[in-house]
């Protein structure tokens, strides 16, 4: 993000370099034309990046034969983002995958596409508008009190659609015509947020489950100054980071799916060492080609290619902590099927080096073969969690995949630290929104687990970021991300996100 | 028919700033990717060599980017990035098909604003506004929200391709959305004052031109203006202010592109203006400098060497409305219709 400074320096940059063409008579235009056009270079699309995947089994009273899985997409959204605020991007394509065979290609796809609707494209505003204050027909608070209101300006609408490539069709659109809420605007443009807007933004589906595409708050914790300053953590074991994500929103697809809809059997597993008892999830994004001239004059100016994977996330972290830099774009257009050539920065890790450097640790040496199991293959069937856990899905080739074991039950007392902290039913079990994935993943990687014993001492199997909860409740219900923050905050400072304060420690 | 056309300028200084920025949740600095992995030391050189290459295109060094871009290519092949930086010189050098193929390999590799926006230009160089507004359009919409000034340039080109299409009401709510976005964007104003101009408001232009103190294509659009509006003192006093700051331009541009085109449509130093005109044409051979050149020759009596410089300058159907004025009048001109 650029900041103030830079914008001048790149304003100055500009006064310098413009160029401008002026036709001003019909027979002798007298100014210049082209000298350098340079369009940004800059490749950040968050439109189209991936953040996040969650996938868990429901905890939501009365769901338990359900599968939740979420993924975000357009993180650290400022909630004052007006006018046009925060929405997904029309032109791009959502995706859901589940592998259920183990063989890193997609089984089932849940598709999610969007459409924005311009009620007053002549508003200066741009989500909401006082449509009806205009017209002497309503007031302007409370503005938008419902999905429909006039003065949601800018409401998008989506389609849901399940595809099962096997059988070589098309896909059966399971919702269409849904409506996402405006983002959390404030108190006088989107009063009762949660109840009047959030809420009545979850739809059921034929199969039982529910949907879910809006804006929410970013669950995500961590303390990435501390970790990205070449993890100088806060402390090591005590909770005193900073979580540099409160305060922020991001936009969310939450799909909630009968449990047999996933597995290669079509049916609920018998128990957690079935065959049929994990499956692989990850999010992907698809962007569409487009011809650079067009090839003849009859054709549609836009005509648009074949879809073009530009990102893709299962299991957190990886594309930021495991894959190198120069090898980041490839991993986002890459699929689990082609997780081979990525091995090596899973069994040999970078940060592992890193953090015997910062800390003096000893971590366990190459082949890692415990974080392959974590992250590439799922965890057999073990002594150190017993016969009745495993996330283990694989051909015998490494696949980079979220794996849940839906056998699995939603546990009675869980922990933010997952399978770290006795909790089978966490990551990386599957994720659910309040692990800590941050601190079970350095552990992961410090060697602080038991299966590494010979370094599950401490410090390695106490470091962490420092940072154990979100700012913001989550939910005890779908889509379970917590009420996004609201973009015209009463409550302090609403910019300064570093005097937010996280919730007491998660367990 | 009045038309107005914008061509515009660089963002590479963006680029290079945005370089010393860290992205956190997208991993790092975006350097592109191959399917094996290099040695540290040559991750570093190619890191470097993106770097020169995008200093090299905001200094207007053109053939150095290309050669820089193309080392990278030799460490790299997958970077749209780099493909990026290669369209962007190819461009300007002139070599259209070659540049084609290169925005192409962009877009394929990966398709989103930066890419998009490419596209546009190039159908735009190639005649096809419409197409041109259809790709900026998609470019838009896939821009970083966050990004307010990447997302105020995207919506100025758009509004540029709408006025080239004579859309001036269209065009106007790109400008005013793009001044929403960034306040004070210089190219969304200049667009604004030329789309006000282009309503028959030139006091409203006039008002915006003057804000923009020390520009001087700003300078040159108010002489323009007050040249139409009959005030022969004032006009004359912005050229004159315009080519003191052209000529300071002309050296950080290396190029004398504009001064030229000014001298030449005021009938003012036309010797010198065509020794330019060759001199900047040695270096790049882009429609632009082909008709710059082309109007110089013609300017100073050489016509048939105007045809045939005029041609090239027609040779990707561009509409440009300056270049087909040009060819117009060299091609009516007694000397060649006698012939």
């Amino acid at each position: 993000m650029r900041n103030a400074l830079a914008g001048r320096i790149v304003f100055s940059f500009l006064l310098i370099a413009l160029i401008l063409t002026l036709t001003l008579s019909p027979n002798i235009p007298n100014s210049s034309a082209s000298s350098h056009r340079e369009a940004p270079l800059i490749t950040a699309d968050p439109l189209a990046d991936n953040t996040d995947t969650y996938v868990f089994r429901s905890t939501e009273s009365g769901r338990s034969g359900f599968v939740t899985i979420i993924a975000n997409w357009i993180p650290f959204q400022e909630p004052s983002g007006g006018p046009h605020f925060y929405k997904f991007d029309d032109t791009v394509l959502y995706e859901i995958y589940i592998d259920n065979t183990g063989d890193g290609v997609e089984d089932v796809i849940y598709q999610f596409r969007f459409k924005t609707k311009f009620k007053n494209g002549n508003s200066i505003l741009g989500m909401a508008a006082p449509n009806q204050a205009l017209k002497g027909t309503g007031s302007l608070e409370p503005l938008i009190t419902s999905l429909n209101d006039p003065d949601y300006n800018e409401p998008q609408t989506y389609t849901v659609t399940r595809i099962d490539p096997h059988t070589g069709k098309a896909g059966v659109v399971i919702a269409k015509d849904l409506l996402t809420p405006p983002n959390n605007i404030g108190e006088r443009t989107t009063p009762n947020y949660e109840t009047a807007l959030a809420q009545k933004a979850v739809y059921s589906l034929p199969n039982g489950g529910k949907v879910f595409a809006g804006q929410r708050d970013e669950g995500f914790y961590i303390d990435v100054g501390g970790v990205f300053d070449t993890l100088k953590l806060k402390s090591i074991g005590a909770i005193d980071g900073v979580d540099s994500t409160a305060g922020f929103n991001v936009n969310t697809i939450a799909i909630e799916v009968p449990i047999k809809e996933l597995t290669r059997s079509g049916a609920v597993p018998a128990g957690p060492t079935a065959p049929d008892a994990v499956i692989g999830v990850w999010s992907v994004t698809s962007r569409q080609k487009i011809s650079v001239l067009r090839q003849s004059i009859f054709e549609e100016p836009l005509t648009l290619g074949p879809s073009q994977q530009v990102s893709r996330l299962g299991s957190p972290l990886v594309n930021e902590l495991v894959i190198p830099l120069n090898l980041k774009d490839a991993f986002n257009r890459s699929r689990p099927a082609d997780g081979s050539q990525f091995a090596q920065f899973v069994t040999n890790p970078q940060l592992a080096v890193l953090l015997s450097a910062a800390y003096g640790i000893n971590v366990p040496p190459a082949p890692r073969n415990d974080l392959v199991a974590i992250f590439a293959t799922g965890i057999p069937v073990n002594s150190v969690t017993g016969p009745n856990f495993t996330t283990f899905l694989s051909d015998g080739k490494p696949h980079e995949m979220l794996r849940l074991n839906v056998a699995i039950p939603p546990s009675a007392s869980p922990s933010r630290l997952g399978l770290l902290g006795g909790d089978f039913a966490g990551f990386p079990n599957g994720r659910r929104v309040f692990d800590d994935v941050v601190d079970i993943a350095l552990r992961a990687v410090a060697g602080g687990t038991p299966f590494t014993p010979a370094t599950n001492i401490s410090p390695n199997n106490t470091i962490g970021d420092g940072v154990a909860n979100n700012d913001v409740p989550f939910l005890t219900r779908f889509p379970y991300l917590g009420t996004p923050q609201s973009g015209n905050s009463t409550l302090g400072s609403p910019h300064d996100h570093h005097t937010i304060n996280a919730l007491p420690a998660l367990p | 028919m009045k038309t107005l056309k914008i061509t515009f300028l660089s963002l590479a200084a963006v680029a290079l700033l945005a370089f010393a920025f860290a992205r956190i949740s997208q991993g790092g600095l975006d350097t592109g990717n191959a399917p094996s992995p290099t040695p540290a030391a040559e991750a570093d050189n190619y890191n470097a060599l993106k770097l020169r290459a995008k200093r090299e295109l905001t200094e207007h060094r053109f053939a150095e980017a290309l050669e820089t871009a193309r080392k990278a290519q030799t460490i790299r092949t997958d970077d749209h990035d780099v493909w990026g930086q290669i369209t962007d010189a190819l461009v300007e050098l002139g070599d259209y098909p070659a540049a084609v193929k290169a925005a192409q390999t962009m877009v394929d590799l990966r398709p989103e604003s930066s890419s998009f926006a490419r596209v546009s230009y190039l159908r735009s160089l190639h005649g096809d506004t419409k197409g041109a507004i259809d790709a900026m359009v998609l470019a838009v919409k896939a821009a970083n929200p966050k990004d307010r000034e990447g997302l105020a340039w995207y919506r100025t080109q758009l509004g540029n391709e709408l006025l080239n299409e004579g859309k001036i009401r269209d065009a106007e709510r790109e400008f005013d959305a793009a001044l929403a976005t960034f306040r004070d964007h210089a190219l969304a104003l200049e667009g604004k004052a030329r789309a006000r101009k282009a309503a028959g408001d030139l006091k409203a232009a006039i008002a915006i031109y003057k804000r923009q103190i020390g520009s001087a294509d700003a300078a040159l659009a108010l002489g323009d203006l007050y040249t139409e509006l009959g005030d022969a003192t004032a006009a004359e006093a912005e050229y004159q202010k315009f080519e003191t700051l052209e000529r300071e331009n002309a050296v950080v541009e290396r190029s004398w592109h504009h001064l030229i085109n000014f001298w030449l449509d005021h009938d003012r130093n036309l010797p010198e203006a065509l020794a330019l005109a060759k001199r900047d044409y040695e270096a790049r051979k882009d429609i632009f400098t082909c008709d710059s050149l082309a109007w110089a020759l013609f300017k100073n009596g050489r016509i048939s060497e105007a045809r045939q410089m005029i041609a090239e300058a027609l040779r990707t159907g561009t509409t440009d409305a300056r270049i087909n004025n040009h060819a117009r009048l060299i091609n009516s001109h007694p000397q060649i219709t006698q012939n």
